[in-house]
């Protein structure tokens, strides 16, 4: 045994809401934390699969959050639906790189990077692939601290949509574009808030004592 | 331990969650399903051959079909010498189209540019002015096709169901594409395209009615150009026609349904009609060509043809004639005059006539065509017509007289017959006699008062003003301002003459007089002759104490040109004056330093007096120069007292110089005379009869006139003189001794001495004479 002694092994779990220590009834992964009545788990209870699960609705619902049109300005009866990235595009032609350049960050940039930030992070964890567990937790914080900036265009859009409605001269409609990115961005923020970052260290722990275990065999002959 | 400050968790069971894998299914299928759709009905590349590409916005500009975008402009380029276009370089347009609007990408159909258009029939493309320009699209029905041309200009075909029909015009005026057809004003359809005909004749113009006023065109429908506008001129006001402003300046098609095509059956497609040039060439009437010799003032579309002031026809057109020597007018008639239309029918046309009866109206309609319909053998449609009204027209009904007179004055048509200036008829018209010696006119007096001509009646003309000025003032006389526009003539019978003379009938002719004064009065015509008609004219009165006796009808040189040969009429009673003993002079005004006499007559003119004598009856007559003084036997005859003087000469004396009495005028200087044996001048001196008393057997006379001049060193200047007026004017002065020596009063015609000046001791004479009369200051 190296290493200090983990609170696990001791049968000691920190309740996630009152931070109550709480010992964990023998051979259960999860219960109810005695103080608050809020659920104590040794590991996120299926973690893997949860975060699995909204990854892939997240990267299926890109494609209608990019196909559909996001928003319709009407201006003077006349306007085009206009998707993210043909929105994107006419920032960019009409000179306005900077807000261009933020839009696509924000709607096309974060999605993108936290799903593939997540997919790294679960197929390194599910198969046990060699990983720099501190490099793991900052794709992790990032993955966790920028993906609310994304909803930056839906509130734009819904404030638009609240504002610029002037009946013949100018109107702002949402599309269902809108809907499908705003999913896209709830359901990578649950993928995060599901993966328990307390699995990379223990994939970690798993293989480091798998190494030593082979180191010790090796040693030991 | 940690253990000791852990507490011990609490179990709670629960199921796990599987269906967290519905939620990337449901995303998938989603996504599954767009991209599908996205792959299978994603748009279409079409190209469009557009001669320009003006208006044409890439990635903007859409194409529209029933106001929906169906796709838009994705990209363009330039294609030199394409051969749709006849060799010209065009504008080849990459059109994306949305899937469903794959049905519309076959042969036949059409493209073409909206764009924004105003125009005065309509704005179109209002929309394309925001919107930007749009490609619209007619679908076609064929093969599918992927490369198109565009249309340089948009189809003429109107979209919706209705009627379509073909009008045929010579010309196609102000008519246009879309220009509106109308049905009583109201928009029912529009042209919707128009070509030559085959023969290249006629201009063949498509009219689409729309379906719900299809029911209104009949095969017996008229439709006409109603392009421009008419107005109407009314005393009650001006009446502007027009079917509508955009039908001014662009042109629109009217139609209507005569009441007897109502039952015709109705217009289908393709029906063909003529397109007439107004409303009242549509109206159907009868065409009739009238011929005037000269040009005449008449306006298509708008100058009447009335029969009996009702209106039977309308001038439709007008043209010189084809010799270039008049006018051709077309008019059309009402077919209800088709019969009537013969060779006796006359038409001339009439000017508007002042007439209070029919009002000013008739003034501002202009001139109208009159026509006098009468059956006859032969049906014609071609008149020769008289460019004024004929001089008498026997259809009216009334007393038809004819008058005769050598001028008529400001006499007119129209004009009223007066009896005691109540109208009681008209003047028809007038002519030149046959010999051009006379003018004829035509009155019609209504039966009514037919019973107040009789054969002894007499007409006048009372046109125009009579004024007669004095210094009382001016008298402007007419008999009534339509007499005064337009004369007129009056009449009256001599009394008596009603029971006695016969009535008069239709045909008889009359004499008409100049003026009343003419015809009432039974004259005796004299001849003056005048050394000098200055200031007279024609018509100048003769008077004799201020009444009107005569005038002078007619001043024309004698013979020898020495003298003026005035021919005067003297009104009945006067014949008195036509006697050997009257003499004519002429009264002039007289503005000497002494007087000033007859001033009226420089307004009212110079006239003849006359002082009738008592003679034979004599018709010639020569004037005096100047008034004739009244002899000494009419002086006797005065009353007052006539004195002759005795003088050696004449000096300053004239007639009218004043006789003195204490420097109070008491008589004048009515005449003088040589002597018997011109040894002496008798002088007549006339003294008032107020004043004859102051005349005494004693009297003197002496010569006032001059100025007595005395001049001393002591008394310095006396200058002396009876009046002002007898220094210029002569005078004569006389005193009376006082008491028994003043003698008895004197006859008249008795002599006396005239001293050439007074001696003073006369002057200080101052009898007590009484007077004769009154005691009123003297003047």
């Amino acid at each position: 045994m190296t290493g200090p002694p983990k609170a696990r092994e001791s049968g000691l779990t920190s309740c996630l809401c009152c931070h109550q220590l709480v010992r964990m009834p023998e051979g259960e992964e999860s219960c109810r934390c005695p103080r608050c009545g809020g659920r104590v788990h040794t590991r996120q209870v299926g973690s893997l699969t949860l975060t699995w699960a909204f990854v892939i609705t997240g990267a299926f619902l890109l494609v209608p959050a990019n196909i559909l049109p996001v928003m319709t300005v009407i201006y003077l009866g006349a306007g085009e639906p206009s998707t993210i990235i043909s929105g994107v595009m006419q920032l960019y032609d009409s000179g306005l790189w900077g807000i261009a350049l933020i839009v696509f960050v924000a709607s096309i940039a974060v999605p993108v990077m936290k799903l593939v930030g997540l997919v790294l992070l679960l197929v390194q964890i599910q198969f046990r692939l060699p990983l720099i567990p501190l490099q793991a937790m900052q794709v992790y914080r990032v993955v966790s601290a920028i993906g609310r900036w994304s909803l930056l265009d839906l509130f734009m859009i819904s404030i638009l949509v609240a504002l610029v409605d002037m009946g013949a001269i100018a109107e702002v409609a949402a599309g269902p574009g809108s809907t499908a990115f705003a999913t896209v961005v709830v359901v990578t923020m649950l993928a995060a808030r599901f993966f328990d970052p307390r699995l990379i260290w223990d994939a970690y722990d798993a293989r480091r004592e798998r190494e030593d275990a082979v180191e010790g065999a090796v040693r030991n002959g | 331990m940690a253990e000791e400050f852990a507490r011990e968790g609490v179990l709670r069971r629960s199921r796990g969650l599987p269906l967290v894998w519905l939620l990337p299914l449901t995303a998938a299928l989603i996504a599954v399903w767009l991209l599908y759709r996205e792959f299978t009905q994603g748009d279409i590349r079409v190209t469009i051959l557009f001669p320009s590409g003006e208006g044409l916005v890439k990635g903007k500009t859409p194409v529209k079909y029933s106001g929906v975008d169906i796709g838009v402009v994705r990209d363009f380029r330039l294609v030199p010498n394409a051969e749709e276009l006849g060799g010209a370089d065009g504008v080849l347009a990459e059109v994306d189209f949305n899937r469903s609007a794959e049905y519309l990408l076959v042969e036949g159909s059409r493209f073409w540019l909206v764009k924004p258009e105003f125009s005065i029939t309509g704005v179109s493309g209002l929309e394309a002015l925001v919107s930007g320009n749009y490609i619209a699209v007619e679908p076609g029905s064929g093969e599918r096709q992927r490369e198109f041309v565009a249309l340089a200009e948009p189809p003429a075909h109107v979209r919706g169901e209705g009627l379509r029909v073909v009008v045929k015009a010579p010309r196609l005026g102000s008519l246009n594409r879309g220009s509106p057809v109308y049905y009583r004003q109201l928009q029912v359809g529009q042209v919707e395209n128009y070509h030559l005909s085959k023969d290249d004749t006629r201009v063949e113009i498509d009219l689409f009615i729309r379906r719900e006023y299809a029911h209104l065109v009949h095969r017996g429908s008229r439709f006409w150009n109603s392009s421009g506008l008419s107005i109407e001129g009314d005393i009650s006001g001006v009446t502007v026609n027009m079917e509508s402003l955009a039908a001014l300046v662009a042109g629109g098609v009217s139609f209507y349904t005569p009441e007897s095509q109502r039952h015709s059956p109705l217009a289908v497609d393709g029906n063909e009609f003529k397109l007439y040039e107004s409303f009242a060439e549509a109206d159907a009437g009868i065409p009739v060509t009238l011929n005037f010799d000269r040009g005449v003032s008449v306006t298509p579309g708008s100058t009447q043809v009335l029969y009996q002031g009702i209106k039977v026809g309308e001038v439709s057109s007008v043209k010189a004639s084809r010799n270039m020597n008049g006018m051709e007018v077309t008019v059309l008639m009402d077919p209800i005059t088709d019969e009537l239309l013969s060779e006796n029918t006359r038409f001339w046309i009439a000017p508007p006539t002042l007439d209070i009866a029919s009002g000013l109206s008739d003034l501002l309609k202009g001139n109208r065509i009159e026509v006098d319909l009468r059956r006859g053998q032969r049906s014609r449609r071609t008149f020769d017509a008289l460019a004024s009204p004929p001089p008498r027209d026997p259809r009216a009904p009334g007393l038809h007289l004819r008058l005769t007179a050598r001028t008529t004055g400001s006499l007119q048509r129209g004009a009223s017959v007066y009896y005691r200036r109540i109208p009681v008829g008209t003047v028809q018209g007038m002519k030149l006699s046959g010999d051009g010696e006379r003018v004829e006119v035509f009155v019609v007096i209504e039966p009514r008062y037919a019973y107040l001509v009789n054969n002894r009646t007499r007409f006048w003309n009372i046109s125009g003003l009579r004024a007669s000025a004095s210094f009382g003032g001016v008298e402007v006389e007419a008999d009534s301002l339509m007499s005064l526009v337009r004369g007129g003539v009056a009449f009256g019978s001599p009394p008596g003459a009603q029971e006695s003379a016969g009535p008069a009938r239709s045909g008889d002719t009359f004499h008409l007089y100049s003026s009343r004064e003419a015809a009432l009065e039974e004259g005796v015509t004299i001849h003056i002759a005048l050394s000098d008609a200055s200031g007279l004219k024609e018509g100048s009165p003769i008077r004799y104490k201020g009444v009107q006796v005569g005038e002078i009808t007619r001043l024309r040189l004698g013979r020898e040109l020495e003298s003026v040969r005035a021919t005067a009429k003297l009104y009945h009673r006067a014949e008195h004056f036509a006697r050997a003993g009257t003499r004519f002079w002429v009264v002039s005004p007289q503005i000497d330093i002494d007087k000033v006499e007859n001033l009226d007559t420089l307004i009212s003119g110079r006239y003849l007096a006359l002082e009738p004598g008592g003679g034979e009856v004599q018709l010639e007559f020569i004037a005096l120069a100047e008034p004739p003084t009244p002899g000494l036997a009419d002086t006797m005859m005065r009353p007052g007292l006539t004195v002759i003087l005795d003088a050696p000469r004449r000096g300053s004396l004239a007639p009218g110089s004043p006789v003195y009495y204490r420097q109070v005028q008491v008589g004048e200087v009515t005449g003088f005379a040589l002597g018997e044996l011109a040894d002496r001048v008798y002088i007549y001196v006339y003294i008032e009869p107020r004043y004859r008393t102051l005349v005494r057997e004693h009297t003197v006379f002496w010569n006032a006139s001059g100025v007595d001049v005395n001049f001393g060193l002591m008394s310095g200047l006396n200058v002396h003189t009876e009046s002002a007026r007898a220094l210029l004017a002569g005078g004569v002065a006389f005193a009376t001794p006082e008491g028994p020596n003043m003698g008895r009063e004197v006859e008249s015609g008795s002599h006396y001495p005239l001293y050439p000046e007074a001696k003073p001791e006369w002057l200080r004479w101052s009898p007590k004479i009484e007077l004769y009369g009154s005691t009123e200051p003297a003047k």
